[in-house]
């Protein structure tokens, strides 16, 4: 297998995660959330990260912008944004690319503003600490912000408390506070799930072309496969910590590769084709304290061999650019 | 924030044009006294509160004054009254001091002192009691009043004593609530302020008629908490405290610039008990078995008071057998305390039919005397040991008197006595007359004691006008008192003073404890 | 908002009223006010001439009609034992009593929400672990003896501040306040602190909780990864949402201390309104245990209204109907 990091090249990519480590230290016992995740994302792409609740998709988005909770601890690996390590800054320098650089929409709208203060506060908050806009000014973009995520009569909404909002409403608000300062990466973590159907849709569209026109990138956090596979350039995969699959959208999506992929693939409805009971994986995810030694995936496995059991399958390249961590795929089909 | 500041300054500025300084007193000229409460009133013929006593005695004078030696023995010496005649055996005449003025310049005349007296004996709040046997008051000219009691009464001119003069005219002028505000006497002291709970000022009256005060100042202040009182003592921020708790005794007297005087109080603790009806409350088998004088005598020779005293006063108090204490009209020198014989005790009771004693209902207020909790339970204990069973009933202190005093529902309580004034006729009189016999007495007879020899001599102790007839008379009735075991008397308290060494200071058995005039600072 | 205001209010008057009646039935359970303001062998005549001089001489019923019609034209009646009009007793107190209250409170503040946020943003540390403690030892710590204790060591070992008593007071409108000398600081300082230990331990636990359960919300995730400095995300973002129980504990704890610090004030000797209403039950003075006690309910209707209004101040989604 060729060593993918050394045909880089450093300035083609905005942001490069290498073997990242994010563990917590729990009374139970560690938690590997994320255990070796390697990832890299170019200007203006589209990155999506998907997998189960607990796969460790989220802790990966956190621990990018170094927001990782005690008990929890980034253990090793790199994380090069922008040419520079972000583990080696300091919390001052990372205070200043959050939201600035970085920023991030979080799950769950209803919670993520502050009850207690207006829109207006939220927005000119991050206006300030990184645009240094005050007074007027600052009004004036945020009522500009609200605007462009779509929000009516934003002169008045502007002065709104969260509670005074719809849950989509709530959204679009975080979305204008993270694009308030044209940051180059948007990290968002399942941006749409908690939202009514068919707002869903409707939102993702305007982040999308809010994304696109900014020409920042974006890293789209979810569990939904069938959201990525619209808007992503590249996927990625995880499973217990780990990248299990990941590839350019088409690849990943037409050609899935590894068994885990194919299950969550075949357990999305589709539009077309003949209608059969939708697909389910059996079995339930490995207890986080106790990971068995192989494939994590081996007790869910159709395919499971011995060796699943015993040995853990190294992320390998099954076609450009398409990269599996799986013993047996590619090798049958199934 | 520029704001704040201006609104601070603002409110600043309105503070200080409503203001004025207290002027603060010099410490060395000033005696700063320690109670343990605080007046009810100001009023002197209103009450006879301890702590309201105490700014009368400075800002007013007695007709009679007490003088206190070293030994506690009081003599009665002329104060507004120069002279007492007796000219029968109901009328008396007294010539008032001239040249008086009160502290608003009014001249001192013989109006004040019948207005005075009327004011006594109209008082609704009780404290005037002892004025009841004097009929009438009146000015015979400018400096002589006749008084007249309803029969012969020996003790005129104790209770002249606590006959404190106010200005007529000053009342005629302010009124009633006049003079709860400011009070007017000729008394060594001018009443300066009172503040509820804080502190009482009074300054010396420079005119005054008598020996000038060595003290400049006084200031009384009411420091309940006993630990507090001590503490303001120690850190010289008082310099007479009364009460000093026995646990800190030892405390102050060891204190480098504190010393303890200690005498036996004015009160006595005692159990009463219903040695008089077949019947009684708080005995439910029968007879009461208190009528058999053998029960009685066991019950008072079962208690062991030294060990009481030693234990739950740490040695603080005096073991007697009767109610006045030493100095009063009534005290009966030959009599000691009831002796402790546990064994003879159990043998009477056995000759008396209680082989296996018996159960009885005990009144006891909660904490309405020093320790009476833990002293109530020890006297239990020792009754116990010889087969008498104490029911404790304990009953909050503010209910206690409402519930022993109509006598329905009692058979034995606990109590104090009080004979201050250096008499013990009036306590007699309410506690062991035969109760609704004659006006007047009888009144706080809660055991229904009933002794028609007891009655006859108080009758002839209250109808004569001789002193020594009606000491004899009281004596009398202790001695009765003491064979009926009607009382069973357990000790005397003692009241420990810590003041601050160099202050000469003569503690008093009365309710008027602290004569500033007589006082004096090294 | 002023129907607000007027529903309150309305309120307040019933609240008042009941709590009028019930005291007055209790108190005529208290003792014989005549019995126990007389010295103990008061005759039964002087009993009688008392209860007539105090208006207890007729049946309860009756009594209670009077307190009512009285209560209706203002007036609360006078006290058995200073003859003066009860409600005057009370506000001749108060302001030395609010003077120790408002400092303890303002200590308690001053130190309990800092540490709180402190304690709560960092509940693993050493010096958090020490801290809460030692709170715990103030909660549980008898006001009596600490009171004592500072007493001891400060003005009987020490003599640097005074053990009890206002000092030098500057009379204000009436009013007499310590805060204004430098003597009447020196005497406020130990009853203030005694007052304030335990209430600074309450409020620096509220606030600890408060801010731990904040601090786990989207919200000040979502701040920090604004880039909202550490510093603003506690005080700026977690303390405005962590204040409301402390709001409320603060008021009802505030009404507490002005009315009931007896304690402190018995300890102190000093001449506030907890004393008063002590004094009063023990002798019966009935007249000052009702009007006080209405007071006292009235002060926490008031209080809970101001606690009611703060609310909306710091959190918009409360509103007043």
């Amino acid at each position: 297998m060729t060593n993918i990091r050394e045909v880089r090249k450093e300035s083609e990519f905005l942001l490069d995660v290498r073997e990242l480590k994010t563990y917590f230290h729990t009374f139970k016992g560690v938690v590997k959330a994320v255990d070796g995740v390697s990832f890299s994302l170019k200007r203006g792409d589209i990155l999506g990260v998907v997998g189960e609740s607990g796969c460790g998709k989220s802790v990966t988005g956190f621990s990018v912008l170094r927001l990782i909770d005690s008990p929890g601890r980034i253990e090793g690996g790199e994380i090069i944004f922008e040419g520079d390590s972000l583990l080696k800054k300091s919390e001052r320098e990372m205070e200043k690319i959050r939201g600035n650089k970085i920023s991030m929409i979080f799950q769950d709208p209803m919670t993520s503003l502050n009850p207690v203060y207006t829109i207006k506060k939220q927005i000119c908050e991050t206006l300030e600490l990184h645009g240094g806009l005050r007074g007027k000014e600052a009004h004036n973009r945020a009522v500009e912000l609200l605007r462009l995520v779509g929000i009516p009569s934003p002169e008045s909404r502007v002065n709104y408390y969260p509670h005074q909002f719809s849950g989509g409403m709530r959204q679009r608000v975080i979305i204008a506070i993270s694009l308030a300062t044209s940051p180059s990466l948007i990290i968002a973590d399942e941006p749409t799930t908690a939202l009514d159907v068919t707002v869903q849709a409707q939102l993702m569209k305007r982040l999308y072309q809010l994304v696109k026109s900014n020409n920042s990138s974006m890293i789209l956090i979810t569990h939904d496969l069938s959201l990525v596979s619209g808007v992503s350039d590249n996927i990625i995969v995880m499973y217990c910590g780990r990248v299990i699959e990941k590839g350019s959208s088409e690849s990943v999506i037409s050609m899935p590769a590894h068994p885990y992929t194919v299950g969550l693939l075949e357990s999305i409805p589709k539009m077309t084709g003949e209608r059969k009971m939708l697909h389910q994986i059996s079995g339930m995810v490995p207890n986080p304290f106790e990971m068995p030694p192989g494939c994590s995936f081996y007790p869910r496995c159709e395919l499971g061999q011995k060796i699943c059991e015993a040995e853990y399958p190294r992320l390998r390249e099954i076609e450009e650019g398409h990269y599996v961590s799986c013993h047996f795929a590619g090798r049958r089909n199934f | 924030m520029k704001r704040i500041v201006i609104l601070m300054l603002a409110v600043a500025m309105l503070i200080f044009c409503g203001a004025s300084v207290m002027a603060a007193p010099t410490r060395a000229e000033t005696l700063v006294i320690g109670t343990t409460g605080d007046a009810t009133t100001i009023d002197p013929h209103a009450s006879n509160a301890m702590w309201s006593n105490n700014i009368t005695i400075n800002v007013f004078d007695p007709l009679v004054r007490k003088v206190f030696d070293k030994a506690g023995k009081f003599t009665l010496v002329p104060s507004l009254a120069t002279k007492w005649e007796q000219k029968s055996d109901t009328i008396w005449i007294l010539t008032l001091r001239e040249g008086v003025k009160f502290h608003n310049g009014d001249p001192f005349t013989a109006d004040d002192v019948v207005f005075s007296i009327k004011r006594y004996k109209d008082s609704t709040t009780g404290g005037a009691g002892f004025v009841q046997p004097i009929a009438s008051a009146l000015a015979l000219d400018t400096y002589k009043v006749q008084i007249r009691t309803h029969a012969p009464y020996a003790i005129l001119v104790l209770d002249m004593a606590d006959i404190y003069i106010s200005s007529k005219k000053h009342f005629e002028k302010v009124g009633e609530e006049g003079i709860l505000k400011r009070p007017v006497g000729t008394g060594p002291y001018k009443f300066v302020e009172w503040i509820k709970e804080d502190h009482i000022t009074l300054d010396v009256n420079e005119k005054y008629w008598g020996a000038k005060p060595k003290i400049k100042r006084a200031i009384m202040r009411p420091l309940k908490n006993d630990a507090t009182r001590v503490a303001a003592l120690l850190s010289g921020e008082v310099d007479l405290i009364y009460n000093v708790p026995v646990r800190d005794i030892d405390r102050v007297a060891r204190g480098a610039n504190t010393e303890v005087k200690a005498i036996p109080g004015p009160d006595v603790m005692h159990i009463n008990i219903d040695v008089t009806r077949q019947r009684t409350p708080g005995y439910k088998n029968g007879k009461n078995p208190f009528l058999d004088p053998r029960v009685r005598e066991a019950f008072a020779i079962a208690i062991d008071r030294d060990s009481i005293i030693r234990n739950v006063y740490g040695g603080h108090a005096y073991p007697t057998g009767q109610l006045p204490i030493p100095g009063a009209y009534g005290y009966v020198e030959s009599i000691k305390p009831y002796p402790y014989n546990p064994e003879k005790a159990r043998q009477l009771l056995k000759e008396a039919g209680y082989p296996n004693g018996f159960e009885f209902v005990w009144d006891v207020p909660q904490q309405r005397y020093f320790n009476d909790g833990p002293c109530s339970q020890a006297i239990a204990g020792f009754l116990a040991k010889v087969g008498i069973k104490a029911k404790l009933n304990m009953i909050p202190s503010n209910q206690y008197l409402s519930y022993i005093n109509p006598g329905d529902k009692t058979t034995a309580f606990y109590g104090a006595s009080g004979t201050g004034k250096g008499d013990i006729g009036y306590w007699y009189n309410r506690m062991f007359y035969t109760r609704d016999k004659k006006e007047g007495a009888g009144g706080s007879n809660r055991t229904h004691y009933s002794n028609p020899t007891v009655d006859k001599l108080l009758d002839e102790a209250d109808s004569t006008a001789d002193v020594k007839v009606r000491k004899a008379k009281l004596e009398e009735v202790t001695k009765i008192l003491y064979q009926d075991y009607a009382i069973i008397p357990i000790y005397q308290y003692e009241e420990p003073y810590g003041l601050v060494k160099g202050l000469d200071f003569t503690p008093r058995v009365d309710a008027f404890i602290f004569d500033v005039h007589t006082m004096q600072k090294k | 908002m002023l129907f607000y205001v007027i529903k309150r209010f309305i309120q307040m008057i019933i609240v008042i009223a009941i709590v009028a009646t019930i005291v007055f039935i209790f108190v005529n359970m208290l003792g014989d006010p005549a019995v126990l303001l007389l010295p103990p062998e008061a005759s039964p005549e002087e009993l009688a001439k008392a209860r007539a001089a105090m208006g207890l001489d007729s049946s309860p019923w009756e009594q209670y009609k009077l307190f009512v019609v009285n209560v209706i034209h203002g007036d609360l009646g006078n006290s058995f034992v200073f003859r003066e009009p009860a409600m005057k007793l009370i506000f001749e107190r108060m302001p030395a009593t609010l003077e120790i209250v408002v400092l303890a409170m303002f200590i308690a503040a001053l130190i309990a929400i800092p540490l709180g946020v402190y304690v709560g943003a960092h509940p693993n540390t050493f010096a958090s672990r020490s801290i809460l403690s030692l709170s715990l030892l103030c909660i549980s710590m008898p006001t009596f003896w600490f009171g004592i204790v500072l007493i001891l060591v400060f003005s009987v070992q020490l003599g640097w501040l005074p053990s009890s008593g206002r000092g030098d007071v500057v009379i204000v409108w009436g009013m007499r306040l310590s805060f204004l000398t430098w003597d009447g600081i020196k005497h406020l300082i130990l009853p203030a602190i005694t007052l304030a230990v335990q209430q600074l331990a309450t409020q620096l636990r509220l606030t600890r909780a408060g801010m731990m359960e904040v601090l786990r919300q989207d919200y000040i995730k979502f701040a920090k990864a604004k880039g909202v400095s550490p510093h603003d995300v506690l005080y700026g973002h977690a303390l405005k949402n962590a204040l409301i129980p402390v709001i409320t504990v603060y008021g009802l704890e505030f009404g507490g201390l002005v009315v009931f610090a007896t304690i402190t004030e018995t300890i102190f000797a000093w001449p506030g309104m907890g004393k008063l209403l002590i004094d009063s039950i023990n002798i019966s003075d009935r007249p000052v245990i009702i009007a006080y006690l209405m007071l006292a309910s009235m002060l926490f209707v008031v209080i809970n209204f101001i606690v009611d209004i703060l609310y909306t101040v710091v959190d918009p989604r409360i509103d007043l109907r």
